[in-house]
């Protein structure tokens, strides 16, 4: 059974149809990527999921409850955690509060848990754990924000954008990380702008355009040449 | 550099002790000028809380003062109410007052919330104005405060400075105060971390009008006279935000500071009467120029100076981890 699944889900800005009619399905232990260009629509995918957007059709299915047009308060508590792209950090607040924050459900002692292995995966976390956040360079507020997005321990984690403005020495540091988290079993669901990358760190992919699902398959079957057409619009793709 | 435990405990001796000798020790103008400072500071405090730590920049807190001074007139010179109980129903009433408003502003933001909660206290101003109950616009005397001691006035204003000072310290402690943090930096995020924003924010902000409906009675206290364009007037606003920009907007301290400055800068002014918030204007400007995070901000980043942190600190998990 799928751990999420959305299913056929429009979502509107006022009149502008931004999502159209797409699902989604992601099995516990993997990682599903969503691929597209800027403004294919991959983080309102995302928001809608985490309930930061309300769908105006469709559901979404996770662990068994309808969670469509909840509120991302609830959506939280449920084991779904969604990591903004990096820029979301809280600028003004310390490293180890913007931590401590991920497990803002949890009590004390278990937090001070999760937070040594955040800082065990993340040394340079610990490093800085007493600056505010704006501080940060990119890449260690994408780290920050992917300690952040496992300090809740959720069932599945959503990743915004992992590598965007980034150096390429930079992701490659992020996606060893990944890997390691990802051997602990977390299911994550994952957006990337870069194709290769993305197809190799993902079990399962979607290719988004134009607010829809163009193309999708397992990471390792799927034609990379192909997936550029999807991506870009040209080719079959093209309207 | 923040202060070991120790230290912070001598130091809150030391300055509770000074206080408490202060009344034997300094004239009454010194003391009149202490009981303002700690009425000026308990309001930029809550403002602080407001403002500096939970991001709902609010111009319309008078509106409490009003209320605290209204009630605190009302009960104990109308009937006859103990003027201490009488401070604390205002304060209650404040709360209630407060919680009442809430859905209306709080479905406004950032400059709109601003301009939302000064609304609410002209219209207070305007409604207390066509009363005939309180005299409409007229002054009215206070006179069961009259004769009480400079002393009794700045044990009171002294109480509530500290109890201010004490529930933003607490309250920052908290995991509410965490996720009101959360809440100013970033508000879609921390709802995706599990915080109910509504909720948080109307906890922070009821509790802030409680303490300015308590501050409002003592303030009229000491004041002995009310009227509704002055009980509701924006210059208590305008104090508490400046002293809290001068100070340091979103630190413990700089409230403290801010207000200390803004009642000797206008004692000093007192006698250039216009003059006063021209200067107050112009050392704002230069403030927010050459340091936008105020004093005790500055000083904050650049000596990492610190003397109450809203953050406990934790045991050092990764180091202890390097060691082994």
């Amino acid at each position: 059974m799928s751990l999420l699944e959305v299913k056929n889900i429009d979502v509107h800005y006022g009149d502008f149809l931004a999502i159209q009619d797409v699902s989604l399905n992601v099995e516990p232990g993997t990682i599903v990527s969503l691929i597209g260009a800027n403004g294919a629509g991959k983080s309102t995918i995302m928001n809608t999921i985490c309930g930061l957007n309300k769908p105006t059709k469709g559901d979404i299915i996770f662990d068994g409850n309808n969670i469509a047009g909840k509120k991302a308060n609830q959506i939280a508590r449920l084991g779904l955690t969604m990591s903004p792209e990096g820029s979301h950090c809280f600028e003004k607040m310390t490293v180890q509060d913007n931590l401590l924050m991920g497990a803002y459900l949890e009590k004390g002692p278990e937090r001070m848990k999760r937070l040594e292995d955040v800082y065990r995966l993340f040394p340079i976390l610990n490093e800085k754990k007493n600056q505010q956040a704006t501080y940060l360079s990119g890449g260690q507020r994408q780290m920050l924000a992917i300690g952040r997005g496992i300090m809740s321990q959720p069932k599945i984690l959503l990743l915004d954008e992992i590598s965007l403005g980034l150096a390429p020495v930079v992701i490659n540091d992020i996606y060893d990380k990944l890997q390691e988290i990802a051997e602990t079993g977390l299911t994550m669901l994952i957006v990337e702008q870069n194709v290769t990358r993305s197809l190799s760190v993902s079990d399962y992919s979607y290719v988004i355009l134009e607010g829809k699902v163009v193309m999708e398959g397992k990471s390792s079957e799927l034609n990379e040449s192909e997936v550029n057409d999807a991506y870009f619009g040209i080719g079959d793709f093209a309207h | 550099m923040k202060m070991k435990k120790q230290n912070l405990i001598i130091l809150i001796i030391a300055i509770v002790v000074l206080f408490g000798i202060l009344p034997a020790a300094g004239s009454n103008n010194l003391l009149q000028m202490v009981t303002l400072m700690c009425l000026y500071l308990a309001m930029s405090q809550m403002w602080n809380l407001l403002g500096g730590y939970a991001g709902m920049l609010s111009l319309g807190m008078q509106a409490f003062i009003g209320i605290g001074g209204y009630t605190l007139t009302i009960l104990s010179v109308q009937f006859g109410v103990n003027i201490y109980l009488s401070i604390i129903i205002g304060a209650v009433i404040c709360a209630l007052f407060g919680l009442a408003v809430s859905p209306a502003i709080f479905k406004m933001s950032g400059v709109y919330f601003a301009i939302g909660t000064w609304i609410v206290a002209e219209a207070l101003n305007v409604f207390f104005s066509n009363w005939k109950f309180v005299g409409y616009a007229k002054d009215w005397s206070i006179n069961s405060v009259f004769g009480m001691s400079t002393r009794q006035l700045y044990y009171t204003a002294l109480v509530v400075a500290i109890l201010a000072t004490l529930i933003v310290f607490v309250l920052l402690r908290t995991k509410t105060g965490l996720a009101l943090m959360a809440i100013r930096d970033s508000a879609s995020a921390a709802e995706t971390m599990g915080v109910e924003i509504y909720k948080t924010k109307l906890k922070c902000y009821v509790i802030a009008c409680f303490m300015m409906g308590l501050i409002g009675g003592a303030q009229y206290m000491q004041t002995a006279y009310i009227n509704p364009s002055t009980g509701f007037s924006i210059n208590w606003t305008i104090a508490m935000t400046f002293a809290v920009i001068i100070g340091g907007l979103g630190t413990m301290e700089g409230p403290i500071v801010g207000a200390v400055l803004y009642v000797i800068i206008t004692q000093i002014m007192y006698n250039f009467p216009g003059m006063s918030n021209i200067v107050l204007g112009i050392i704002a400007i230069v403030v927010i120029l050459l340091a936008p995070d105020g004093i005790m901000g500055t000083l904050y980043k650049k000596t990492g100076f610190q003397i109450l942190s809203p953050r406990r600190s934790i045991p050092k998990v990764g180091e202890t981890k390097a060691a082994e």
